[in-house]
């Protein structure tokens, strides 16, 4: 049961990739203008000939069937090939490997802090419900949920790099010096702090609230408390460790999702990863990169999905395999 | 003999006087929607209460920082910030609550004909809806914005609120689900109604609770997005949007401050207000839903 549950997750999956990546290729091919026009630039004074951009699309293959493009294309990713840039002709998977490392430091690092900050919070709302703490609480966390990311960026850019000129304005090295760890440090402190701040830390206080909510209701935490233990104990050791395990599977998952707003704060902060890669693609209408950067973060989200899935299920003996 | 049983007057208390004292509970709530009228009016009036005309340019005044003549500054083309914040909230709104409808109206048919129909049809659905939530958003507007021939707010709001719509589907799909097999739903299909009748006099209106409050967490969803969009280049350049406003202000953010900070802070109290709102909405409207 459970094994044709996870064979049939991971092969909905696949399909789902394909059907992805199928929409995707069709939506490029929709694009006004010619590709060639886009690879090669357009210069009113240098016109192509009509003969010229015959070869080039022969050349590419682009005068052949949607369907045969699409395969031959499916066929060089999963060699792992995502072909050049066209912009500046520099193999895709070279310009994924090292903004992808760049942007899962930046999320891992946020986080761990948004974890750190939120978890507690989450579970000192929940230990008195509607209470004074509670609502507070839960006011701070809309704040971080309404809180436009970009902005926060830009005010603490302002502060703290403009005027009092403690910290770099963006980057993740200072241009012509030594890469140092402590230089890295200090260009990661403020997109870590802007991402920590907004969005994730009153995600995770939200949801640690709730489990803990369903947890403390739990008659072995009328049993942990009948023995006499310590309120203590029993909220931070008996009832968070129970209310931890959607956290932490959330919390994978989430990872995923923070590949979309990495567009927004890497712009910010002008950060060489995957986000600012793939706004600086779409503004010069370099497809190559676009769809690389598409495969990529589907094939991320995806497989973090998957693998929550299946992992709820081995947590989890309520789960149907449905 | 009928023997009548000693009468006593009853108070009758409106569904919504009711709701309404729920609401009034939350402080935060009120607040919200203290401002959200406010900024509604703005938006109304913002002709007659905007102290200079927006779209006129002053080549003499750029780049201004605040003074008693521009309360906000000035921007790029000698424009007051302040009436740019005013004449924004109409475009900001709009496209908020046109995306935030046309995603409820998608969201709630899907997930009422899928929750309803189940097997295939749910199956499909589904899988359908899932597609749109593994894209992560911002790489889904993007590419689909730069596959446009020209960028016009119009667009953008029909983006937004065709891409929205997968989590109310959710949400509807599974109030559907425990909905269908309550009692007064099997005694309609007894009586010979329609699954039309059913879906909508019978099932949906006991659904309603949380369509509304997810459509005014779009709300919000859907400003700060714009917003985001136009911060990156990638809303409509011509349009007079609070987003747009900080496209053009993220250039010279380095010396002139009060042009992105201004029309950003007005983005913030938007969403925040209708966040506190639809907070409130959902402890009035179904407190069991405090939970989640």
């Amino acid at each position: 049961m459970r094994a044709t549950y996870i064979l049939r997750r991971i092969g909905s999956s696949i399909l789902l990739f394909l059907l992805n990546t199928i929409i995707f290729f069709i939506l490029i091919r929709m694009v006004p203008g010619d590709p060639i026009y886009a690879m090669y630039g357009y210069d009113p004074a240098i016109p192509f000939t009509k003969e010229d951009i015959e070869r080039l699309r022969h050349q590419y293959g682009l005068d052949q069937p949607l369907p045969i493009q699409y395969w031959a294309w499916l066929q060089s990713m999963l060699r792992g090939d995502f072909g050049y840039s066209y912009e500046t002709k520099i193999p895709v998977n070279e310009l994924l490997r090292n903004r992808l490392f760049n942007t899962l430091l930046l999320q891992s690092i946020a986080l761990f802090f948004s974890m750190l900050i939120g978890i507690p919070c989450g579970v000192i709302a929940a230990v008195k419900p509607h209470s004074k703490t509670d609502n507070i609480l839960g006011a701070f966390s809309i704040f971080g949920f309404s809180m436009p990311q970009f902005w926060f960026g830009i005010i603490l850019i302002l502060l703290f790099s403009v005027y009092l000129g403690w910290l770099p304005t963006g980057g993740l090295h200072t241009i012509g010096g030594e890469t140092t760890v402590i230089d890295t440090i200090r260009h990661l402190i403020l997109p870590v702090t802007t991402l920590s701040l907004t969005y994730a830390t009153a995600f995770m206080s939200r949801l640690t609230r709730s489990s803990m909510l369903e947890v403390l209701r739990e008659d072995y935490i009328l049993v942990a408390r009948a023995k006499g233990l310590n309120e203590k104990v029993v909220i931070w050791k008996h009832a968070l460790r129970n209310a931890l395990l959607p956290v932490v599977t959330v919390a994978g998952l989430y990872l995923a999702f923070m590949f979309s707003g990495s567009a927004i704060i890497e712009t910010v902060f002008a950060y060489p990863g995957v986000g600012y890669l793939m706004v600086n693609a779409a503004k010069h209408r370099d497809y190559a990169i676009l769809m690389g950067v598409n495969v990529l973060v589907a094939i991320v989200v995806i497989t973090s999905i998957v693998v929550t899935d299946i992992v709820y299920a081995f947590i989890d003996p309520k789960i149907r395999y449905t | 003999m009928v023997t009548h049983l000693p009468y006593k007057e009853v108070r009758v208390i409106h569904q919504l006087s009711v709701f309404w004292r729920r609401f009034k509970r939350s402080f935060t709530a009120e607040i919200g929607v203290f401002i959200i009228v406010g900024f509604f009016m703005m938006a109304i009036f913002g002709p007659q209460i905007s102290p200079h005309e927006y779209v006129k340019t002053n080549l003499n005044e750029q780049n201004r920082p605040p003074s008693p003549e521009h309360l906000f500054g000035t921007d790029g083309l000698g424009r007051d910030v302040l009436s740019g914040v005013i004449y924004g909230a109409r475009i900001s709104l709009f496209v908020g609550i046109s995306a935030a409808c046309i995603s409820t109206v998608i969201g709630t048919i899907v997930g009422a004909i899928s929750g309803y129909y189940g097997r295939i049809i749910d199956n499909l659905l589904m899988r359908f809806s899932d597609l749109f939530l593994v894209t992560p958003a911002y790489f889904l507007y993007i590419l689909l914005i730069a596959t446009l021939r020209t960028r016009s707010i119009l667009y953008i709001m029909v983006i937004l609120g065709v891409t929205m719509w997968p989590r109310l589907a959710r949400i509807v799909r599974a109030s559907f689900l425990s909905l269908k097999e309550t009692d007064f739903v099997k005694a309609a299909k007894t009586l010979g109604a329609s699954d039309r009748r059913i879906i909508f006099r019978h099932i949906l209106p006991n659904a309603m609770a949380p369509i509304i409050v997810t459509t005014t967490f779009n709300l919000a969803g859907a400003i700060l997005l714009e917003s985001s969009l136009g911060f990156l280049g990638f809303g409509d350049p011509t349009a007079y949007s609070w987003g747009s406003m900080l496209e053009r202000a993220s250039e010279v953010i380095r010396f002139a401050w009060w042009q992105a900070t201004f029309p950003g802070l007005a983005i913030f109290l938007t969403t925040l207000a209708l966040n506190f709102v639809g907070d409130g909405l959902r402890d009035a409207l179904d407190p069991r839903l405090r939970a989640l």
